[in-house]
């Protein structure tokens, strides 16, 4: 019962956090993002915003970024390909565009690499535990599948 | 994976000179390692349309992991749950560790929420370094190797 009920306050206490963070973010920013900049565009311009998204084409000083909810004109000398994943920071100007000041790119495919290796490691890691670890459906509880090996648990 | 492999290696060496890091409770230690990206969720929720990465951000913030820990450890038999918190909570810091040593153009890591908004950012390493993670799993594949000619030790992950 106690166990329950201490789960119940840290789900609470996880929701409120969650809660506030989500309302409150946006007063917090370094540099307003695409869906504030969406939702009131004209009362961004000549601020410095941050845009992200992948490169859908290029020219010799500038490259258009799809983003999540627009497009946007980028003007950088920086080199980008069609298919890179690319995060702007930079001054935004009427008619969706943005000079850019700072920019991360990375190579779709290697952007694309970083959550397949999360993946194979989670199913890695998910392997060893239920190798090591069982769960006990009757008491609800997750048990060592060798209890009492003084070694193995490392006490 | 890079977090992992981190984790792996550190547990081993500590290992060698306090055992409870050793054994299945490496595995612990690993998983608290993960529970940060329990926000990538926000990439299968944007292919259906759905823009979460505020609301599940907390998931990558420090306070909101060890949330998520205590939740985790509670799944746990009762007189283990207070060291499997520990492992956990221990798993989230080298997830952190390794964290804010990436590069950000957007600001960092919001390590102190809710005491603080302040982001934290090193901006040493790029997110997508795959020679990095290729190092550090050729490492913790080499220390398992060592660990596995070494079978009297309690570190083992045979």
């Amino acid at each position: 019962m106690r166990r329950w009920l201490l789960a119940a306050v840290l789900i609470c206490a996880f929701i409120a956090l969650a809660a506030y963070y989500d309302a409150n973010v946006t007063y917090h920013l370094d540099s307003p993002r695409e869906s504030e900049v969406s939702a009131n565009y004209d009362a961004y311009v000549g601020r410095n915003v941050t845009i992200s998204g992948e490169v859908i084409s290029t020219s010799t000083q500038s490259f258009e970024l799809k983003g999540a909810l627009d497009t946007y004109t980028i003007f950088s000398t920086e080199a980008v390909q069609r298919g890179d994943h690319v995060t702007v920071y930079g001054v935004l100007e009427p008619g969706h565009q943005l000079q850019a000041v700072a920019m991360a790119v990375s190579p779709g495919v290697l952007a694309a690499l970083v959550y397949v290796r999360s993946f194979v490691a989670l199913i890695f890691v998910s392997a060893l535990f239920f190798a090591r670890w069982r769960f006990d459906r009757h008491g609800w509880v997750i048990r060592p599948r060798k209890p009492g090996s003084q070694e193995r648990d490392g006490v | 994976m890079a977090h992992v492999a981190f984790v792996f290696i550190v547990c081993a060496l500590l290992a060698l000179k306090w055992p409870v890091f050793g054994g299945r409770n490496t595995v612990l230690v690993m998983i608290g390692a993960l529970l940060p990206d329990i926000f990538k969720l926000i990439l299968p929720l944007r292919l259906i349309g759905v823009n979460a990465e505020d609301a599940l951000m907390l998931f990558h913030i420090p306070v909101g992991t060890l949330l998520v820990c205590g939740l985790c450890a509670l799944l746990f038999e009762a007189g283990m749950r207070k060291r499997v918190f520990l492992l956990f909570a221990f798993g989230m810091m080298m997830h952190y560790a390794l964290d804010v040593l990436l590069i950000s153009v957007t600001g960092g890591l919001v390590l102190l929420y809710p005491l603080s908004w302040e982001t934290w950012q090193l901006d040493l390493i790029r997110p997508d370094n795959w020679l990095g993670t290729t190092i550090l799993v050729g490492a913790a594949v080499l220390v398992w190797l060592v660990l596995k000619w070494r079978p009297h030790r309690a570190t083992d992950l045979r």
